[in-house]
């Protein structure tokens, strides 16, 4: 089997058990990789009803087939769960050098169940593959966490972890690797700390077999040659994704103030020219990668200068302009004490945006906060949140459960203001004046996330008033851009340099030796769409429209000011939007899919089985 | 004054009408915004500008012969 290591590495913490399974090609032709077999994994592993937290949750950490090959960026693994966030399918990726690395040990995907009896770390060098003693890491912030391994095992070593609010089950805990890349979201750190597993550490040495080396030395140095000769690149290696937040906040899209806004007034003060300028000291590229997006920065607070990766444009819109800070340095400062927390920061922005509002409105008072006073445009309030939230202490234990879980404790009116969809905080657009963006949020199957489809500039294009037609685009970008995830390469080249979509439906046959065109890795996509929703379909009796909708802030209150000041979107609208969308993707008017719709992706064991629990028609 | 428009691809993919380049004439004083306005883009669809290896602003005033390299919006993956 080409481009893949061949093997699924199993590991049962309950039982101490490790063993070596073999990646069968009906797997492969399937599901690809990636998010594909945590799709895969997750739907047929773990049962109905079982606790996020719990023992029976599967973590699975999966490469792809370009996954340390050389080709531009072949650096994305995903790790995938139930979600404690959401209680559904999750899942979320890491760049750095992760998924080349197992790949070098001869691990496709690692599946992790169980639970340890005391904090422990898996560790793998090729074929030796041990469980040992975390208890000298427990308690330890990520970073910190990680600079141990490396010092123990050697620099080679590429490592995962979680920090204290992984430990402590924070549902949008985040998992680190490369001292600042992130699994950031749906609560994949509080899933391997509920199993007791503060780490993962993995050398490899072996190759990963290609079916057609000159085939692949051709695409892959068009695919270079491109990169550097596009007049985008050099403005990418200069500023990173901070160069976002500017145009973001042009087109009222910047979240601000807990998305009451989407213009913000001081936008300035976070823009990623003044952050280039003031605080960042280097860059930093993940494998293979000649964008080097990653800027590491510099930042002071409290009288503690720190070194961080960031902050890249969901951190500075989420934790910037959402929560009102008013530099980019007091940013980066917040993004270090997530990273080091294991805090995701699109998340923790919200919640403590949240938590700024509802102290504004007077939906909760200082002996709520514990004393701390959570005004817009305290870094001091964020910092004191964000430890509380991570140790699960005061008002922090609330919080812990995410917007949606801290709204049913303080009430309705508060309800109205949790920005999130079926649990998951939203990400960086705020969307009340981009229809198609409104809808990719309500879809994404793992809650309010971006990376799935993100339409915004159709929007722009046909018109932001626009309401019908949109949701076919919602479903094309549904099923391309996840491919990359399966792919285990990064989407960046193609989304914003470009990079033709030709070339990576040329990468495939030359790196695997499958000949399957790209409208067929469209269709696997979409089997992996669908699968996750019939997760959501299997797990709850009730799931269904309900969970696609937007909080209530977004259709009942117009654009307050700014470039779409009085700007509205309307619940018809919003109808309209998820009619179009079910009926693009051959689901039923509640949006469950239909069985045809299941049988003709392949899944008629899926289709059998939600109708048999009467769950589809 | 004539002022030339280079396109990024990402860019060239969301809008059929753009080419590699474009020239667009301008009345003497003109910005970037018109600009981008004569090259039928509405507003938002650009990210960046870049010209002589700098970025360019919005408001800036653009001047003959000036070539514009037009990056569009980027969504951080």
């Amino acid at each position: 089997m080409y481009g893949y290591a061949g093997k699924i590495l199993r590991v049962d913490l309950s039982a101490g058990k490790i063993s070596h399974e073999p990646l069968t090609e009906e797997l492969v032709d399937n599901y690809i990789g990636g998010r594909g077999f945590g799709a895969y994994y997750v739907y047929n592993e773990v049962p109905p009803g079982a606790d996020p937290c719990g023992p029976d949750n599967r973590l699975v950490i999966a490469s792809g087939p370009f996954a340390g090959v050389f080709l531009p960026s072949g650096a994305k693994t995903s790790i995938s769960a139930k979600s404690p966030a959401t209680g559904l399918y999750g899942d979320s990726n890491v760049g750095g050098h992760l998924a080349g690395e197992l790949k070098y040990a001869g691990i496709d995907a690692i599946i992790v169940e169980g639970r340890t009896p005391v904090p422990s770390y898996l560790f793998i060098d090729d074929d030796r593959v041990e469980i040992r003693s975390a208890t000298h890491l427990w308690g330890k912030g990520a970073i910190k966490t990680e600079e141990v391994l490396k010092e123990e095992l050697g620099d080679e070593f590429q490592i995962a972890t979680i920090g204290p609010a992984g430990e402590n089950r924070v549902v949008f805990a985040c998992i680190n690797h490369d001292f600042g890349r992130q699994a950031g979201r749906c609560g994949m750190g509080a899933v391997m700390g509920s199993k007791n597993l503060k780490a993962i550490a993995v050398r490899g040495t072996q190759g990963v077999p290609v079916a057609d080396m000159d085939g692949l030395k051709s695409v892959a140095t068009v695919m270079f040659r491109e990169l550097m000769q596009d007049p985008g690149l050099k403005i990418w290696q200069d500023l990173g994704l901070a160069q976002v937040t500017t145009w973001a906040n042009s087109i009222a899209a910047l979240p601000t103030r807990n998305f009451r806004e989407n213009f913000y007034e001081d936008v300035n003060g976070l823009s990623g020219e003044l952050m280039k300028e003031t605080i960042v000291v280097g860059d930093k590229a993940c494998f293979a990668c000649p964008m080097a997006t990653g800027k590491l920065c510099k930042a002071s607070f409290r009288g503690k200068t720190v070194l961080v990766e960031g902050p890249e444009y969901e951190t500075t819109a989420l934790i910037g302009s959402n929560c009102a800070l008013r530099s980019i340095e007091e940013v980066a400062f917040a993004n270090y004490v997530c990273d080091e927390l294991g805090l995701d920061t699109i998340s923790a922005g919200n919640v403590v945006a949240f938590v700024m509002e509802c102290f504004e409105k007077g939906i909760i008072t200082k002996e709520d906060t514990g004393g701390i006073e959570a005004k817009f445009g305290s870094l001091d309030a964020f910092c004191d949140l964000a430890h509380l939230i991570a140790r699960r202490e005061g008002i922090g234990n609330i919080l812990a459960d995410g917007v949606a879980g801290a709204s049913k404790a303080w009430g309705e009116e508060s309800s109205r203001i949790a920005i999130h969809v079926k649990g998951l905080e939203w990400s960086g657009y705020e969307s009340r004046g981009a229809p198609s963006m409104m809808l990719a949020y309500m879809t994404c199957d793992i809650g309010a996330h971006h990376n799935r489809a993100w339409s915004v500039t159709h929007d722009i294009a046909v018109g932001r008033d626009i309401i019908k037609g949109k949701a076919a685009k919602v479903v094309e970008f549904q099923h391309v851009r996840p491919l990359f995830d399966c792919f285990g390469v990064c989407r960046l080249q193609w989304v914003e340099l470009g990079l033709p979509l030709e070339h990576y439906a040329k990468l495939y046959p030359v790196v695997t030796g499958m000949d399957d065109s790209w409208e067929d890795l469209l269709v696997k996509s979409e089997r992996i769409w669908n699968l996750t929703r019939a997760f959501a379909v299997r797990e709850r009796e009730d799931f269904g429209r309900a969970d696609d909708w937007p909080p209530a802030r977004f259709y009942e209150e117009p654009v307050p000011d700014g470039p779409l000041a009085g700007f509205r979107i309307t619940e018809d609208d919003l109808n309209t939007l998820l009619d179009e969308y079910y009926e693009a993707r051959g689901w039923d008017e509640n949006g469950r899919p239909k069985a045809e719709t299941l049988i003709r992706l392949g899944l008629e064991n899926v289709a059998s089985e939600l109708y048999k629990m009467g769950r589809i028609s | 004054m004539r002022v030339t428009l280079r396109f990024g691809r990402a860019l060239r993919e969301i809008y059929d009408h753009l080419g590699e380049s474009m020239e667009v004439r301008l009345k003497e004083g003109a910005t970037a915004k018109e600009a981008l306005a004569a090259a039928n883009l509405p507003e938002g669809a650009c990210g960046l500008l870049l010209t002589d290896d700098r970025l360019c602003k919005i408001d800036e005033e653009v001047t003959h012969g000036q070539i514009i390299t037009v990056l569009p919006p980027v969504s951080g993956g």
